[in-house]
């Protein structure tokens, strides 16, 4: 209904999460005026900095119409197929959390019920062994999912070379005919109803829009404006501190390193050229480190300002979320983009889903920290699902919730929350019979990597630079 | 697409499984789970636990001939076709056990104003494209006087209003995918159908009425019930399948109520079978609003099934009995008997170690068929958290969960066809239709009202579809719709759904008959 339709769009913040916005809503809805404030970097901005992602960037990149290949020949892009978990938790033999199926269920038996009963009698190898991602990244070895071959079953996200990522969206922005322009967030003007009538910059340029994005960073000054309450997770995720570095190339790996400690926690994601390292901790007084306030706000979207990426939830970067949420949070805001006068109704179904996805990803991570030994206040909505899972293997998978169960799952498994005792319903498959095929199906995953290139050589193959 | 290095292995350990099952592998001490009420959904549990769970229960199930059963449940959801594939049940030899025949939907008549009918199929309106649902592509046309009725576009409401019938195609991107079916069945006789099942399963039948129920003194669980024999019967987990007496749930644990009867006050039906007419069976169950509630038409093989859902506030006995008796189509084949019951759920169904099943946990009128559903859903979840060594309260606690998200959808599905009406023809619509709503059904009406949208739910029942039939079914028709449609161009779009339409009229004009699809006589 045209009268009714939002006609234009500005968003504030011209890194990965607004421009991935722009391209987005521009694709999306031809008919939309989109412009973007090309702020100043934030270096708090994680969403917009860090190399990770998750797997669900690829039907964000097929929605804005952002090609992988050519990405990948750009430098821009490598490809990930999980991470590489060391010491966590403490003193734990090194694990790999890789997306995809492990194991196949016996009929209507879950596969992680025999499993779990052959690993309390000890006679189960790790669980990322049961996946083809993971018998790959452990041998440094990769290959795209080819449907129909034993190669098909699993899933692989992307590295981000972020300078080159971002010019690689900002070209597909302009080509979509979004408008840029450089500026600082310098204040609003209010509508009589509490919405934001236009945008002010720093040299007192006014941009007028029927809705705004805040996708600037963890700041938000345009979102904080109408909507300053934030909800603090710190007594849940413990660390509050990142501290950003890069060394030289490392040798090629499928998989990013994570080192867990009780004082912080260290990753490594190698990339073209270049080595991104980090370390996130608590400790104050150290000069360069960027602060995180772990929490969301309270409400991302506000009459017709909407917050999106570290603007709306500001998450340290464990299992890259920072991307993933602002990816989802766009997709969710066009699936559900109101009328142009942000009727409550509409907004508040934003806010339920986006609120209910970000609180997940916060019992994901503080799960984690939980496992790592740490003194966190631990949310009901976690100890369900660890009282569950540990009682019997269950696992509730609730809505808007964007990690797939089987997520869930191996970082339960792969962080020892054994399941106590096999389901009653999973008992009538005999032990012997289950570890029979156990032993069948790893021989036959244990002989995959050979047949693949190793990781190096493959991009090598595909002309895609790796190191 | 699944390796065939894991299709294999499948395959090779669910023989193993049944093998094993066959076997009876014992690992810890038998459950001793005694069933109460051999109604549907006594049968129902006594068959899937012992068939699940065969390693690890020995069930008992205790009846008595002298307590009739409820057994107005003919009409079912789709659901019930996996119950049925999962105990390896014959779908044939159910539906000629049951005198079963095929159902698409269910046809409301008159509910958002006299002289309306509209069908919530089983199955889609037509397909997303661009991965923006069809409503929102059919919104934009509507608003421009075109793309027709939405019924047109979903495979199941036409096949329905032709009286065919075809199982859904097995390619899931064929058109004729997009549905599902159900059935609808002589409930008195699937109970009787399921006994023999479980008895071969190795449940045990005692015939008995249950006269005292004796608790531990220190747990309050249910130690041992008291028959009128003097037999005294012991177990470790107690399914009360008792319906509305809610024997032990209700009497004995005093479990509280939670009264719904102030947003569904129908408190009594008047059930009446009667003849089936000649000609073609209708693959559909129909609800007519009626003066004081509505009357349900569940057309069987051999009988049409019918019955007057009414307000005992606003009818008398003898009036519905009346309503009924005038409105059937064919020769009564009995006298009308009421049925009396009030909306409503227990606050846990699942208390201490006592689990109700059914009509013993609470109540919804069966106006969308939620009945069998319900004592489906509580006995999958049993099964699901079926206690390992003793009872855990996050077992019982996730089970309660489940139920309560169930019975918290439907019953706002439920008053939305009250609700949205502008019914002012009797004292009773005058009531529901102004009655106050819970504020959850609230926000879905205004979020679908202004642009179409529906909430998402990975769990449960009613989906969009079923939201979009029955919200513009009642003549809640969205203002507005996702704006990326507005990109369309007009005419193609329009062309586009016209030429939906036709394909769904053509692949359906070949599908055969209902009498014929069930082997009838024409």
């Amino acid at each position: 209904m045209s009268d009714r339709a939002i006609r234009s769009l500005a968003i504030l913040g011209g890194g990965i999460v607004g421009l991935s916005a722009a391209a987005a809503f521009a694709r999306a809805l031809p008919q939309l005026a989109v412009s973007v404030i090309e702020t100043a970097p934030d270096p708090a901005a994680l969403a917009d900095r860090l190399p990770g992602s998750t797997s669900t960037i690829h039907r964000f990149h097929a929605r804005i119409g952002l090609d992988e290949a050519t990405l990948l020949r750009a430098g821009a892009a490598v490809p990930r197929l999980g991470l590489r978990f060391e010491n966590w938790p403490a003193g734990a033999a090194r694990w790999f959390h890789v997306h995809g199926e492990h194991g196949a269920p016996a009929g209507n038996v879950a596969f992680h019920q025999l499993w779990a009963r052959a690993r309390r009698e000890g006679r189960a190898e790790a669980w990322h062994r049961h996946a083809v991602a993971g018998v790959l990244a452990e041998a440094g070895k990769f290959v795209h999912p080819r449907p129909g071959t034993p190669f098909a079953a699993f899933d692989y996200a992307l590295r981000l070379v972020s300078e080159r990522y971002c010019a690689a969206l900002a070209a597909l922005a302009a080509s979509l005919r979004v408008t840029g322009l450089a500026g600082a967030f310098g204040g609003i003007e209010r509508r009589a109803d509490g919405g934001v009538a236009a945008l002010l910059l720093a040299g007192g340029r006014r941009i007028e829009a029927d809705l705004y994005i805040d996708a600037s960073g963890p700041a938000a000054p345009l979102a904080a404006a109408l909507a300053p309450g934030f909800e603090d997770w710190s007594a849940t995720l413990p660390f509050d501190r990142l501290d950003l570095g890069a060394a030289p190339a490392s040798a090629a790996d499928p998989a990013d390193t994570i080192i867990g400690g009780q004082a912080g926690w260290q990753f490594a994601a190698p990339l073209p050229g270049k080595t991104i390292l980090g370390r996130v901790h608590g400790d104050r007084g150290e000069g360069q480190s960027i602060a995180i306030r772990p929490g969301r706000r309270s409400t991302p979207w506000t009459h017709n300002v909407v917050a999106l990426g570290d603007a709306a939830v500001a998450l340290d970067p464990l299992h890259w979320p920072n991307l993933h949420l602002a990816q989802s949070g766009i997709m969710r805001a066009i699936e559900l983009l109101p009328g142009r006068d942000c009727h409550p109704v509409e907004i508040a179904e934003y806010n339920r889903r986006a609120n209910a996805e970000a609180e997940r990803m916060r019992d994901f991570q503080a799960l984690h920290y939980l496992r790592l030994g740490l003194p966190i206040a631990v949310p009901n909505s976690l100890a369900r699902i660890l009282a569950l899972f540990e009682r019997r293997g269950q696992f509730v998978h609730e809505d808007e919730d964007s990690l797939l169960e089987e997520i869930w799952i191996s970082a339960l498994l792969g962080l020892g929350v054994l399941p106590q005792a096999i389901d009653p319903s999973a008992a009538g498959v005999p032990a012997e019979v289950a570890a029979a095929g156990m032993a069948e199906m790893r021989a036959g995953l244990a002989a995959l990597p050979a047949r693949v290139p190793a990781y190096a050589e493959y991009l090598a193959r595909c002309e895609i630079p790796a190191v | 697409m699944r390796a065939p290095l894991f299709r294999h292995w499948r395959a090779d350990a669910i023989i193993a499984y049944t093998r094993a099952r066959r076997g009876g592998e014992v690992n810890q001490p038998r459950k001793r789970v005694i069933i109460v009420g051999g109604g549907t959904a006594g049968w129902m549990a006594a068959s899937a636990i012992a068939k699940l769970l065969p390693h690890a229960v020995e069930v008992t199930l205790i009846e008595s001939a002298e307590i009739g059963i409820v057994g107005v449940g003919e009409a079912t959801l789709p659901h019930l076709r996996a119950f049925i594939e999962t105990l390896g049940l014959d779908e044939a030899e159910f539906m000629a056990a049951t005198h079963a025949t095929w159902k698409l939907g269910i046809e409301f008549r008159d509910f958002g104003k006299p002289g309306d009918r509209y069908l919530h199929p089983f199955g889609d309106f037509g397909r997303p494209l661009h991965d923006i649902p069809f409503l929102h592509w059919w919104l934009r046309m509507h608003a421009l006087g075109q793309g027709g009725d939405i019924a047109d576009y979903s495979v199941a409401n036409v096949m329905a209003a032709q009286r065919r019938f075809a199982r859904p195609a097995e390619d899931p991107d064929a058109l004729l995918a997009s549905y599902g079916y159900a059935y609808q069945f002589d409930a008195t006789r699937f109970g009787p159908f399921l006994r023999s099942f479980a008895e071969e399963q190795g449940v045990t039948r005692i015939e008995g009425r249950i006269v005292s129920v004796e608790r531990d003194g220190a747990t309050g669980d249910v130690a041992a019930l008291l028959l009128e024999s003097g037999t005294r019967i012991e177990g470790d987990l107690f399914v009360d399948c008792s319906g509305f007496r809610s024997l032990l749930l209700g009497d004995a644990l005093g479990e509280e109520w939670e009264d719904w009867s102030h947003w569904l006050p129908c408190d009594r039906a008047m059930a009446l079978p009667c003849a089936a007419p000649p000609g073609e069976i209708e693959p559909l169950t129909r609800a007519t609003a009626m003066p004081a509630g509505w009357r349900w038409r569940i057309p069987l093989q051999h009988r049409v099934g019918n019955g007057y859902v009414y307000s005992s506030a606003h009818l008398s006995d003898d009036a519905a009995s009346a309503a009924i008796l005038a409105a059937v189509e064919g020769e009564p084949l009995a006298d009308p008997r009421v049925l009396r019951f009030r909306a409503g759920r227990r606050k846990r169904s699942w208390s201490h170690n006592v689990v109700a099943v059914g009509l013993a946990s609470g109540f919804l009128e069966p106006l969308e068929s939620t009945s069998i559903y319900l004592v489906q859903v509580a006995i999958q979840q049993l099964i699901a958290l079926f206690p390992i060594g003793g009872i855990a309260e996050v077992d019982r606690d996730a089970f309660n969960d489940q139920v309560d998200y169930e019975y918290d959808r439907i019953r706002d599905f439920l008053i939305l066809h009250y609700h949205a009406s502008t019914r002012d023809d009797s004292e009773f619509w005058r009531a529901v239709r102004h009655m106050a709503i819970p504020d959850s059904l609230a926000e879905k009406i205004e979020l679908f009202r202004r642009a179409g949208r529906i909430q998402r739910y990975s769990r449960g029942l009613f989906f969009a579809p079923s939201w979009i039939a029955v919200m513009i079914g009642q003549g809640l028709v969205p203002q507005g719709w996702d704006q990326r449609v507005d990109a369309a161009d007009p005419r193609a779009l329009g062309q586009a759904l016209d030429r939906l339409r036709s394909q769904i009229a053509a692949e359906v004009a070949t599908l055969p008959g209902h009498r014929a699809a069930l082997g009838l006589p024409a």
